[in-house]
């Protein structure tokens, strides 16, 4: 009976380790499975999130780039666009345009063509607009399109200033030194001494426009080089006093008046007193050559919360308004023929914005033709004390 | 249910889609107000006739426009703020359509005015009309995008300077004529091309108009529309 006992017993233990050890084979055999599908999951996880991360980076390097970008997919569907181009989504006037031009290349594009197209605005300020469509290929097949908006605006006028200034250059030089040749040639045969006296003025009279544009020059390279400017404690007032002082004769000679507005309460300024007034001298010299005789020109200095504006003023022939980002290249002029009647080198306002530039000062135009223009020297605060 | 659903995306989609054209078209006009002055003031024949493409792309962008209109109306049966933003729309296609007729007109004169050279002061006006003309047309979409009533109603009063500008420069192109500084074909071809500016400023304020009516539906001439219906009423009893 004990013996019958102890053997059911034993035959239950037995049962019992067998059926536990299966079990935790099961058990071990799941946990495995459950290691390397968690496993896998991770690093699933973290291809997704490295791929997330990827595109996240894209985009962030796209944010920084100055053109605009927009990538599509097969269904003409946006995927990426960069801070550039947002800005013309929701776009209005003028802007709408270029996102009708965005729109229309990548439709383009899609079809697997390439687009380049250029949008232009009059403006002011006229601009110019590049748009270009890419289709995106990936082992010959494609999977997108991509859209780029580029503003070419500044550096096509870099380009032109840049060819405009060699051709003006060896034309305003050339020109005198022509006529000092040929001058010298009729000379040199000349008998009659009243002929010769002629030959002699003219000849003079060309040397000293020679002489007054190599003297602008150089002058606007030295305004250039200077950089930092002294920094002086200028009076505005004595600055324009200065200034019409100098012009004070070429007024008389044609019959303008020089009108001044200082305010009553005194404030120096810190700038190189020389070169200020330099840069008002030259805005009264052309307000007197562009004024009718008999009228009147203004020269005033106001101060505002932040800065010190010096204004020149007058009622002349004004500046057409699309010139008005030309006019301070140097050797530019609005009216070829008039402008060499009246004498300039074409230098002055070249002079004038670097003279601002030199002091971080700003200068603003402001003009109507047939009505007269103002020229603002708008000096910031914190240089003044 | 799906169904609806789907037919009313398309729906507002269409609404956007036409909200669009009409944001292009004004952008078109805007456009083209500053290349034609440009053209005009520097006698620029070249940059004259490339308007008329411009005009194209508008008539093209009214006529989709006016379909997708069409469509909503005959598909959907729209009402109340619906129904009032597609019946300013369609007016609207037609009031900035007529405006680029009107710069397109303007590029036409250029060429008859035979290379005049302009003395300043009518430069200057032309340039102050051209802008605000620009400035109206330009209001008169912002008011609309921005369903600014305010705004809308007060683009009457920018209209005024435009016609005030307009009826310096007709003094103005009389004077030089006296002086003999332009023929008299010259001064009349002048005449109407300040006309064309003009006109763009009264087609802005039409919009304003037709915004203010989208905002509150209210119009201008529902007040003398109601005199007109008192006094009828009025003659049937006498």
């Amino acid at each position: 009976m004990t013996l019958a006992l102890a053997i059911l017993l034993l035959l239950l233990t037995i049962s019992f380790v067998i059926a536990f050890s299966r079990r935790s084979k099961a058990q071990r055999e799941l946990t495995a499975q459950l290691d390397y599908l968690n496993g896998a999951f991770e690093s699933l996880t973290n291809d997704a999130t490295l791929a997330v991360l990827g595109s996240e980076r894209l985009r962030l390097a796209l944010d920084q780039l100055r053109a605009g970008v927009v990538i599509v997919d097969l269904a003409g569907q946006e995927t990426i666009r960069n801070q550039v181009a947002k800005r013309y989504t929701d776009a209005r006037h003028a802007d709408s345009l270029v996102e009708g031009a965005l729109t229309e290349a990548l439709e383009v594009t899609s079809r697997g063509n390439p687009v380049d197209q250029t949008v232009n605005f009059s403006g002011p300020p006229s601009r110019m607009i590049q748009v270009r469509g890419r289709p995106l290929l990936h082992e010959n097949q494609q999977i997108g399109s991509v859209a780029i908006v580029d503003d070419q605006t500044e550096s096509v006028r870099l380009d032109r200033v840049r060819r405009d200034f060699v051709a003006n250059l060896s034309h305003e030089l050339r020109t005198p030194i022509g006529a000092i040749a040929l001058l010298c040639d009729t000379l040199a045969e000349e008998e009659d001494p009243t002929v010769s006296k002629r030959l002699i003025d003219r000849i003079s009279s060309e040397t000293t426009r020679v002489g007054e544009i190599i003297n602008d020059l150089l002058e606007l390279s030295r305004v250039e080089l200077d950089g930092e400017p002294r920094t002086d404690k200028v009076d505005p007032r004595s600055v324009i006093s200065a200034a019409i002082d100098e012009y004070h004769p070429a007024a008389d000679a044609r019959n303008i008046e020089i009108l001044w507005d200082f305010p009553a309460q005194s404030v120096q300024l810190k700038g190189d007193a020389g070169q200020l007034v330099r840069a008002v001298g030259n805005l009264v010299d052309n307000a007197i050559k562009y004024s009718e005789p008999g009228s009147s020109i203004t020269v005033s200095a106001v101060i505002r919360s932040d800065s010190v504006d010096l204004s020149v003023r007058d009622s002349g022939m004004g500046i057409p308004r699309g010139e008005f980002d030309r006019i301070f290249e140097r050797f530019y002029r609005v009216d070829k023929a008039r402008s060499r009647e009246t004498g300039g080198t074409g230098l002055g306002l070249s002079i004038v914005r670097h003279i601002a530039v030199n002091h971080r000062a700003e200068i603003l135009v402001e003009s109507r033709e047939g009505e007269g223009s103002v020229f603002t020297l708008r000096m910031p605060k914190e240089s003044t004390q | 249910m799906s169904n609806t659903e789907e037919t009313r995306t398309e729906f507002h989609q269409l609404m956007d889609e036409v909200r669009g054209d009409l944001v292009r078209m004004s952008g078109l006009v805007t456009e083209g107000i500053s290349t034609v002055t440009q053209a005009l003031l520097g006698n620029d024949i070249g940059l004259a006739d490339q308007i008329s493409s411009g005009d194209d792309e508008i008539d093209l962008l009214s006529v989709e426009a006016e379909e997708k209109c069409v469509r909503m109306l005959a598909l959907q049966q729209p009402v109340a703020v619906d129904l009032r933003t597609i019946l300013t729309d369609l007016r609207m296609i037609s009031e900035i359509e007529r405006s680029g007729d009107l710069v397109a007109n303007i590029a036409k004169g250029i060429g008859r005015l035979q290379g005049v050279e302009l003395d300043p002061r009518l430069r200057g006006l032309l340039d102050r009309m051209s802008e605000q003309a620009l400035r109206l047309t330009s209001r008169a979409m912002d008011s609309y995008l921005d369903r600014d009533a305010g705004l809308a109603s007060a683009l009457s009063d920018l209209d005024d300077r435009l016609d005030e500008l307009h009826n310096d420069f007709i003094e103005t192109v009389f004077s030089s004529r006296n002086d003999r500084l332009i023929t008299t074909q010259q001064a009349v071809q002048l005449a109407v091309i300040g006309r064309f500016y003009e006109r763009i400023g009264d087609h802005a304020v039409n919009v304003g108009e037709r915004v203010q009516y989208l905002v509150n539906g209210e119009l201008p001439e529902h007040k003398g529309a109601q005199r007109a219906r008192a006094r009828r009423e009025q003659g049937d009893v006498s």
